[in-house]
């Protein structure tokens, strides 16, 4: 599987499309915090209210609750279904997988590129988290004297797993379409779905629904914690399986 | 010597819901062939050679390449056979050599150094830092060839190779596989349903109709009984018409 996972690379990081995507996801915080600024300079007596927790509180708590907004209904939601699009639907839809088909099977390639898709999502996190770091820097009331280190390292590695398992539903949406256009419409289907049912069902098993226990993490009680982790991992795990199996069957017209 | 059967069809059909796309279809091809697979738009040619290359499943029938049946083991029976199918696709944002690049990284070692010999052996050397978005259609169909030789397989598969190619451009892309064909040893199956092209390059030829296979040639044969002064393409269509339907 690691020639599946160079040749992807290879393919998308040849190209301007993630260097694109990692741009907006640094760039985008930046500019929210940049016109936030300039609106509390102009108006100060919205200054509270537009640079509403960057202001009032210290560097690592700000690192530390920005990560949680970003991993429960950040951009990285609407910028998934964009690179699935075109590292899964593309390919089929534009013919070219066939090619790599020829050369290795259906399950390492769907397997690898998961893998590549999963490295990207890392790197769009990574992203947002300098992003960040750069605001809490310049925006925040001081370093803080209680640490958030374990906390932001507990949220990162949760935040990942969840963003994997929206990944992984997103994967078997692009696999059972052959346009980009309808794979990245389906993908923000997903998004709003999940997005309504969040306010749609009781709370009691709010819980189900992937995202749903990231804000909770701002506690830090290991059940929510426990929960959140079990609940990714289990998305990750079905949605993995329902993709490798669907594209295992899927037979190449293009 | 009597040649080896290198890619073996036996009893081939497939349906895709209630429609039968291909039935029965019986090929053996030899080694060193250049097997012409033609007939008109809608036959099941490409059909056919996209349930050799295993991206469709066969309904029944079986599929052999060198005696080995193309069963749990077709990803190593497929790393033997190089394919073009239908118009060529790549990567056009990146350069030739980078599409060629992403496909041999899959192949491995031997055919990652094999870039710089094929992309001369095609003649898109000159080309190759271009992004495919700026290349010809010929200069596509090269590098679709030079894709389909990069891991150096025995057999090798062409689609329509030289469909909406100016007569120039078609001509050398002809040239360029009957070198591949003469030099390198590789066993060719194009698809085709221009008979200028079987005449020029094809030892031997199949004849494929609404999915049936209805006539296969030496093209030897076929050249001792037509008449001296009769066009190949006259005598070839007077020896099939009444089989070939065309809708």
């Amino acid at each position: 599987m690691s020639k599946v996972i160079k040749s992807e690379i290879l393919k998308y990081f040849s190209g301007k499309f993630i260097y694109v995507l990692c741009i907006i996801t640094t760039a985008l915080p930046l500019l929210y915090y940049g016109f936030g600024y300039i609106v509390a300079r102009i108006n100060p007596e919205q200054a509270e209210q537009v640079l509403e927790g960057v202001a009032n509180v210290s560097f690592q708590e700000y690192v530390f609750t920005s990560l949680i907004r970003f991993f429960s209904s950040g951009d990285i939601y609407l910028m998934i279904p964009i690179l699935i699009a075109i590292i899964v639907t593309e390919d089929y839809g534009q013919g070219t997988i066939k090619y790599s088909l020829l050369a290795v099977s259906k399950e390492k390639l769907i397997m690898g590129k998961i893998v590549v898709i999963a490295l990207v999502n890392s790197l769009l996190i990574a992203c947002y988290l300098v992003s960040n770091i750069i605001i809490g820097f310049i925006g925040t009331q001081g370093f803080g004297n209680e640490s958030f280190l374990m906390k932001t390292i507990v949220v990162l590695g949760i935040g990942w797993i969840t963003i994997l398992g929206y990944s992984s539903v997103i994967t078997l949406v692009a696999i059972n379409t052959r346009k980009v256009a309808y794979a990245i419409l389906g993908g923000f289907g997903v998004f709003i779905f999940i997005s309504m049912l969040k306010g749609l069902i009781p709370e009691t098993i709010r819980y189900i629904v992937i995202s749903s226990n990231i804000e909770g993490l701002i506690k830090m009680d290991i059940q929510t914690g426990v929960r959140a982790l079990c609940v990714s991992i289990a998305y990750s795990l079905v949605f993995i399986l329902l993709s490798r199996a669907t594209f295992l069957r899927k037979e190449i017209y293009t | 010597m009597e040649k080896e059967p290198i890619l073996v069809l036996e009893n081939l059909t497939k349906k895709i819901k209630n429609t039968t796309i291909i039935e029965n279809v019986n090929i053996n091809v030899m080694k060193g062939d250049i097997y012409g697979l033609v007939g008109p738009n809608g036959a099941g040619k490409t059909t056919t050679l996209k349930l050799i290359l295993n991206l469709l499943k066969p309904t029944s029938g079986n599929i052999r390449i060198n005696n080995v049946s193309l069963g749990k083991d077709a990803e190593k029976m497929l790393r033997n056979v190089g394919a073009m199918i239908e118009i060529p696709k790549f990567y056009e944002n990146l350069t030739g050599r980078r599409n060629l690049e992403v496909i041999s990284e899959l192949y491995g070692e031997e055919a990652k150094k094999r870039i710089d010999e094929v992309l001369t052996i095609t003649e898109i050397k000159d080309s190759q830092y271009k992004k495919v978005k700026d290349y010809s259609l010929g200069m596509k169909q090269r590098l679709a060839i030079a894709r389909a030789f990069i891991h150096d397989p025995d057999i090798i598969i062409l689609d329509e190779p030289t469909n909406g190619l100016d007569p120039y451009v078609a001509n050398s892309i002809r040239k360029l596989i009957i070198k591949l064909a003469n030099d390198y040893k590789k066993t060719f199956i194009i698809s085709t349903h221009q008979l200028s092209e079987v005449e020029s390059m094809c030892n031997r030829v199949g004849i494929i109709s609404r999915g049936r296979l209805i006539k296969e040639f030496d093209m030897d044969q076929i050249k001792s009984i037509k008449p001296e002064d009769m066009p190949f393409e006259d005598f070839f269509i007077s020896l099939t018409a009444k089989e070939v339907a065309y809708e």
